[in-house]
């Protein structure tokens, strides 16, 4: 098959499965349609389905193209890359300005779905693996920090982080959960996250995109911007009144909101449960042999991280730490309401409000403005709209009268006529 | 308790000592005898090098510097900035007001005697005390605390109906929580 | 096998005293520095000493919830976590210091150093005062400035020495016999620049300056929790000074070299930021993403195409 017809194929199948990974350009669908689905199908949504288009990719840059004529890589792989490293860049500032949990979600799922994209693109046996565990990685917190929502919409009835707060001593378990998911969406160790986070990196450096890494960390450090926003618009801040007798969510919410963030620390503890069948998976693909170890990941370059010292060194130091803060005074430890702050020696009367929740990020609103310009919606408008020119002008021509279609039929056979009798040759 | 230098142990010392060496001060000026804290603390009669310096909330503050006049309605504010502040704090009055009136004595709506409403470790007199009156009263108060008897708070804890009843008395609209600890 | 892990034990303990002591003495440096260009006395140089015992000598401690009573517990975690995983000391026969150089990388330590902030922004968080959570927001908005330089400034030199962990680093500067400074200037420029951000002296302290809000962040934290910030901050002041006094500057083989090293990488930011006013956040952000950008992203093609 010749080359440029493989191109071409190569581009048709990416274009179909990017619309369902929500790669740049082709993301305007995800936004909404993560956040205005109902919690329970949006977690499956957000965890399962989207990787369907990871897969498709995964499937074709890795075992069809491997098999094309120009060598291992499919020649738009470096486009991919950078459309999936602006992905997580545009998308992740566009979370960071939301003022709606669910929204604020959705936009992140997008970034991270640019990540894996960049990982897969790639193309070495470390990234790859990084891009299959970061997307099971994916699957986990999100699916947890949706049902998290679920169960805060259900239980206030509301999910504007401007009206909510301080619901962390009303649904501690709920906030628990959602700390150790967004711990793992930061990508901060020892949760799985961060393992997804290293080996991409890693792979990033070894195989000399230097430019991606950075665009990769812009946007990774980003991240922490609406994780902190989201933690704080929901369950910490000043009490509110409306919310006085909210309860926890009942127990068949919270049990597998518990389970899957135990599940995290597990992986993040011991990947290798992971790298098993992923391992077993891009062999099958036909990437050759991949090795992998239990507890410790490693680059090419021989530097490698021990997951179990990690932990090991941060729960002993944790522990130390929350003893002695615990045991130190304990009696003469009180426990005030939020109510009882520095306020220049005023006492907060019922129905003052000192939430800090509006424009939370507007200086780095103002710092990124000239990116943030324009939404891709409006070149999707425009281009719909050069469209309706072009129509416009071929209505001109097939007007819709009976007897301007009569005309054409007869000066059509006139001008057959004329050739077949070769008057015009 | 036993103040004497002999029945005090060693955590005692070292603790007194550290507590001595580092005063926290409330940054927060109640009346005019504010405008010589400035002076104080900059270059000329620099009192950071007795380990002075301004913290930004009660909660983070050892010392309450009331300075001046307190008019009923600033008293409140003083009276919850000073339970918000965490053991051992101490409270010097600073200038003639906190001692006899000074200037305003007999405005309706200042306080008279400072001690009444909040135990007061050292006083410092004059209208305004210079710089160095002020530093005096520091090293004054370092020396209370190094034997141990710079406990206001504890004064505080033991007679608290007797100052609440005062408290009461000046500020007619009480809205404050009560003190239970 | 006993006697390894007691020296490890041991080890562990002097790397954390050993921080600890040089972080404060750091601090009442600083105190006395400022206090000498302002024209006046200052405080002793033991005088943060003092602060720390006397926080922990406070009799009564008041918290607004259990997540703030665990807030300073994630930042003295990641501070001596980081300062586990880093070669306070280059030689071979400090058995002392090793504790786990071999185990992490570079990468490891840039999430490493956010899970404290992360901690106490979330502690900060609890206690409802807005001054607080204006200072966090604040203060993560520069963050996302300030790393863009320093991930250049990284990836040039992880690209020239083939290797991304710090003893890698260091043998790598060992073996060619000069610093990392002088074979990659830019890329130390541009790390130097971020430097300024990361140690939070002015013009970049707009998260907790006084002046702006009342202390930002740590602003309902007294008694022993606002101890345990302090020890964790000069903790982590001392394992910023040396991650880059070993990337940079190749590491010190004894304590003398590297409490030199360390005092005069850090009188950079220290004196810049006597004489410097305050920058807002929009400002502090678009400096960051200026000139140290375009530096770094010159050492990085510099290292590219002098391969």
């Amino acid at each position: 098959m010749s080359y440029g017809l493989q191109a071409l194929l190569g581009v048709l199948f990416l274009v179909a499965f990017g619309v369902k990974s929500a790669v740049m350009p082709l993301h305007v669908w995800a936004p909404r349609a993560y956040a205005d689905s109902p919690m329970s199908f949006t977690a499956i949504f957000s965890g399962l389905l989207s990787k369907m288009g990871v897969f498709g990719l995964g499937i074709m840059l890795i075992s069809v193209f491997s098999k094309a004529t120009n060598g291992n890589l499919f020649i738009y792989s470096e486009v991919l890359a950078w459309l999936g490293a602006i992905t997580g860049v545009i998308a992740t500032f566009y979370a960071v300005i939301q003022t709606d949990a669910k929204r604020l979600l959705a936009y992140s799922s997008v970034a991270q779905l640019g990540y894996i994209v960049v990982g897969l693109a790639i193309g070495t046996k470390l990234s790859v693996m990084a891009a299959i565990f970061m997307a099971i990685m994916h699957a986990i917190f999100k699916g947890t920090l949706f049902m998290a929502v679920g169960a805060v919409e259900r239980q206030t009835g509301t999910t504007d982080m401007t009206k909510l707060g301080a619901l962390i001593r009303k649904m501690p378990l709920t906030f628990v959960a959602s700390l150790m998911s967004i711990i793992a969406l930061a990508g901060i160790p020892p949760l799985g996250g961060f393992i997804g986070k290293w080996m991409l990196y890693e792979s990033l450096i070894v195989s000399d995109h230097y430019f991606l890494i950075v665009m990769t960390f812009l946007s990774s450090t980003a991240a922490f911007l609406y994780s902190y926003r989201f933690l704080f618009g929901i369950f910490l801040g000043q009490e509110e009144k409306e919310f006085e007798d909210v309860k926890e969510a009942p127990a068949i919410m919270v049990i597998p909101m518990m389970l899957l963030a135990g599940s995290l620390f597990f992986f993040g503890v011991f990947p290798g449960y992971l790298f098993e069948p992923i391992a077993n998976g891009m062999e099958f693909l036909g990437m050759g042999q991949v090795d992998w170890n239990m507890t410790m990941l490693s680059n090419g370059w021989g530097d490698h991280v021990d997951t179990l010292s990690i932990v090991n060194s941060i729960l002993t130091i944790f522990g130390i730490a929350f003893i002695f803060l615990s045991l130190k005074n304990r009696k003469k430890t009180r426990y005030v309401t939020t109510k009882d702050i520095h306020t220049g020696g005023e006492i907060p009367t019922e129905n003052e409000n000192l939430t800090y929740a509006v424009d939370f990020y507007k200086p780095f609103e103002r710092a990124i403005e000239p990116a943030m310009k324009r939404k891709m919606d409006f070149y999707y408008n425009k281009f719909g709209e050069g469209l309706e020119t072009l129509f416009d002008f071929i209505r001109r021509v097939y007007t819709g009268n009976g007897q301007t279609y009569a005309i054409y039929v007869v000066v059509f056979l006139v001008i057959l006529i004329l050739f077949s009798k070769q008057i015009f040759l | 308790m036993p103040n004497d230098k002999k029945s005090q142990k060693i955590v005692d010392i070292i603790q007194n000592a550290a507590r001595k060496h580092s005063l926290f001060v409330l940054a927060y000026g109640t009346g005019c005898g504010a405008i010589e804290i400035p002076p104080t603390m900059t270059s000329r009669y620099d009192a950071e090098r007795f380990g002075i310096r301004g913290m930004a909330t009660p909660r983070q503050a050892d010392v309450l510097l009331v300075t001046g006049y307190l008019a009923t309605k600033t008293l409140k504010r003083v009276i919850r900035a000073y339970e918000q502040m965490q053991d051992p704090k101490y409270v010097i009055g600073f200038g003639s007001c906190t001692i006899n009136g000074g200037m305003y004595w007999d405005s309706y709506n200042t306080i008279k005697l400072l001690d009444k409403y909040i135990p007061v470790d050292v006083y410092i007199n004059g209208c305004m005390p210079r710089p160095e009156a002020v530093i005096t009263g520091f090293v004054e108060l370092q020396g209370l605390i190094k034997e141990g008897k710079a406990n206001g708070a504890e004064k505080y804890k033991e007679n608290i109906d007797w100052y609440r009843a005062n408290q009461k008395k000046v500020i007619k609209n009480w809205n404050m929580p009560d003190y239970n600890w | 096998m006993d006697n390894s892990i007691w020296i490890s034990i041991l080890g562990f303990l002097a790397t954390v005293v050993l921080a600890f002591t040089v972080g404060v003495f750091y601090g009442g440096f600083v105190r006395k520095i400022t206090a000498r260009i302002q024209n006046r006395i200052g405080p002793p140089v033991y005088q943060n000493f003092f602060d720390i015992v006397k926080l922990y000598s406070k009799k009564t401690a008041i918290n607004h919830g259990w997540m703030q009573h665990l807030g300073p517990a994630f930042a003295i975690t990641a501070s001596v976590t980081s300062l586990m995983f880093i070669p306070v000391l280059n030689g071979q026969d400090w058995i002392w210091f090793e504790n786990l150089n071999f185990k992490g990388d570079l990468i490891f330590l840039l999430y490493m150093m956010v899970f404290g902030s992360l901690g106490m922004a979330l502690g900060a968080g609890q206690t409802g005062n807005p001054h607080s959570a204006i200072g966090v927001s604040r203060g993560l908005s520069q963050m996302v400035g300030y790393e863009i330089p320093w991930v250049l400034a990284l990836v040039a030199i992880m690209m020239q020495a083939h290797t991304t962990s710090i003893t890698g680093l260091l043998e790598y500067q060992n073996a060619n016999g000069t610093w990392m400074m002088f074979e990659s200037p830019l890329a130390f420029v541009a790390g130097l620049l971020a430097m300024l951000g990361m140690f939070h002296y002015a013009p970049f302290d707009v998260p907790f300056a006084p002046a702006e809000l009342a202390s930002g962040p740590a602003s309902e934290f007294g008694g022993k929790y606002l101890a345990l910030m302090m020890t964790s901050g000069s903790i982590f002041a001392f394992v910023k000074l040396v991650l880059f006094v070993d990337i940079f500057m190749g590491g010190a083989s004894n304590l003398i070299m590297l409490v030199v090293k360390t005092f005069l990488l850090y009188m950079v930011p220290v004196l810049y930021g006597i004489v410097s006013p305050r920058y807002r956040t929009e400002q502090s952000i678009r400096y960051f993403w200026g000139w140290p950008t375009f530096i770094g992203v010159l050492g990085v093609l510099y290292v590219v195409f002098t391969r």
